[in-house]
């Protein structure tokens, strides 16, 4: 466990969380908690308690800590459990800002409480307290509305939840821009763009929890573990702080060969990694810089069997290699929320296969939705083939 | 009810008949016809066997998608005009593990050259678990030499969303402005 670099620091226990997340929790702590909190293991002596409320067991869990345990101030992780009372709520996937605002709002409990020597009693604004769920209402959600729950999730992660934003706003259009720099997305993109620049050999990246080594010419990824997707996810989240102690180190072919025959290495498609970590890091946004009013150029269709399959990301490629639109038109051409085409953007772009195309004369963000459409003749067909295809009909 | 036909072709070995089988709601029917033609690749044999694949794909209104797999041996290319008669698009299959896949491209694009023109193609690289080279980048490279630019995907035959997935693409190909119904 890693030591408190604070004597001030509050000691925290994570319960329902398996190793990797709780490493990630380290991470978070010593990073952007700036050494204010620090994990421990002991529920006994904690002073505070994160807990992970989806879990498969979490239920039965949660009510034996709560029992045991009523007036410890805890922070729930949940997708959707908003309302258990007397706790301070995150939604995931977990925004890095609202994690720390959480916890500080912890601390101020903790420390209101050293001053008054009162027990912490957090305010849920305003609302009645409820009984946490209980296992049998849990248990009687349907499977299928779990299921549902859990795309609608998984397409939060890759996509966002932003609204479509007006261009002529600048104030709405500052909100789709990140930069991947301040991510580790930035900095895989560098390694690549690095990488490929060798004849030979490959990238060593160290400073995350394994090493990894990037060979582009196998387009293979080496990790030194199974990389959790959960817990990449995390990391792909955090910004990158100013002493981050990642670093590249250029291995020649015989130094991999070593590694390969003495360690135990797993290998994945570089692209596919690439592409998943600008879809998480993006969140439905795109890089900093990236003009609305030009038209986006694909190279060539991705390799959709391989990697995450945006919503409509076929559609959005085909419309792409047939002619070039820009984000904005592409959006209401193909009537889908912004986000969608944001996200399959930027994932494009950190594999190089999308760029903007900035020899275009800049137009009115309408201008090109007046080029002619025609009309397939067999284009009701191909909807129903497409019905059938993805189990429509 | 209408009919309507989709072609599937490659090399031989390339999972035409197993695509095929991964999409078809019937079992998938070889048919089979000999041939005095010989076949320079086995001279001691004087017989060759032309197997054509056949699949169907029905939709809720009754129309029927005859799903068409090309016989692969080139000898007798002059089935496939017969056969892309009509046809919505050509699946293209090629085997990534054969000796020069690269050519195989470029062979099975010259032979359904005006069939492509009229339609569209979608190439799916199969076997790439067992030969990475070459890479989808090279096929991309080589299709746009040709003035090319289809969807090219790595293909396991024997998965149905791999192969669903390579018709959907080649459905969007066809028709940029397509819109699935929401």
């Amino acid at each position: 466990m890693t030591q408190s670099t604070s004597k001030s620091a509050l000691r925290i226990v994570a319960v329902g969380m398996d190793k990797p997340t709780q490493r990630l929790l380290e991470m978070v702590f010593n990073g952007p908690g700036r050494g204010e909190y620090f994990l421990i293991e002991q529920l006994e002596v904690a002073q505070a308690c994160i807990f992970d409320l989806d879990g498969i067991a979490a239920a039965k869990l949660w009510a034996n800590y709560r029992q045991q345990y009523p007036y410890l101030p805890t922070i729930v992780l949940s997708l959707n459990h908003h309302d258990v009372a007397g706790t301070v709520f995150v939604k995931k996937p977990i925004e890095i800002e609202k994690f720390l605002k959480a916890l500080a709002k912890i601390k101020q409990l903790k420390e209101e409480e050293a001053a008054t020597g009162d027990l912490p009693q957090i305010s849920v604004k305003g609302q009645p307290a409820h009984l946490a769920p209980t296992q049998s209402t849990r248990e009687a959600k349907l499977a299928t509305e779990i299921t549902v729950e859990q795309e609608e999730e998984i397409l939060h992660q890759f996509c966002g939840y932003h609204s479509d934003i007006n261009p002529q706003r600048s104030e709405e259009v500052e909100k789709i821009y990140y930069d991947p720099n301040n991510y580790l997305q930035g900095f895989f993109e560098k390694a690549f763009a690095f990488s490929q620049q060798l004849e030979t050999g490959g990238i060593l990246i160290e400073g995350l929890y394994t090493p990894m080594i990037l060979l582009p010419e196998n387009n293979q990824l080496l990790c030194g573990c199974e990389t959790a997707e959960n817990q990449l996810r995390t990391m792909t989240l955090l910004p990158l702080s100013r002493s981050s102690h990642l670093r590249m180190i250029t291995l020649a072919e015989t130094e991999i060969q070593q590694r390969l025959a003495t360690e135990k290495l797993i290998a994945q498609p570089l692209d596919n990694f690439l592409w998943k970590m600008a879809l998480w890091t993006a969140r439905g946004k795109i890089p900093k810089g990236t003009d609305l009013s030009k038209d986006v150029v694909l190279v060539n269709w991705p390799n959709f069997t391989r990697l995450v399959l945006t919503p409509h990301a076929l559609e959005i490629s085909a419309l792409w290699i047939a002619n070039p639109y820009s984000l904005i038109d592409t959006a209401k051409m193909l009537n889908l929320p912004q986000r969608y085409v944001f996200a399959f953007f930027s994932a494009a772009c950190a594999i190089k296969l999308a760029f903007i195309d900035r020899r275009t004369d800049t137009r009115s963000p309408t201008s090109s939705l007046t080029r002619p459409r025609s009309e397939h003749p067999k284009r009701n067909l191909f909807k129903r083939l497409l019905a059938r295809l993805r189990g429509g009909e | 009810m209408s009919n309507y036909k989709l072609i599937f072709t490659g090399p031989t070995g390339a999972g035409k008949s197993t695509a095929i089988a991964a999409l078809s709601e019937i079992p998938v029917v070889t048919t089979e016809a000999k041939s005095s033609l010989r076949n320079p690749h086995q001279e001691f044999k004087t017989t060759v066997t032309v197997g054509l694949d056949y699949g169907l794909l029905k939709l809720k209104n009754n129309d029927k998608i005859h799903l068409y797999g090309t016989p692969g041996q080139e000898r007798f290319d002059f089935m496939w005009d017969i056969l892309t008669e009509g046809g919505l698009g050509l699946i293209l299959l090629i085997d990534n593990a054969r000796i020069a896949p690269l050519e195989d491209l470029r062979f099975f694009l010259k032979a359904f050259e005006d069939f492509i023109k009229q339609t569209q193609v979608a190439v799916g690289i199969t076997r790439m678990d067992l030969s990475s080279k070459p890479k989808l980048s090279e096929y991309h490279k080589e299709l746009r030499k040709l003035g090319l630019n289809p969807p090219v995907f790595d293909v396991d035959a024997r998965n149905k969303k791999d192969v669903s997935l390579l018709l959907q693409a080649l459905l969007y190909s066809l028709d940029p402005n397509l819109k699935a119904d929401r």
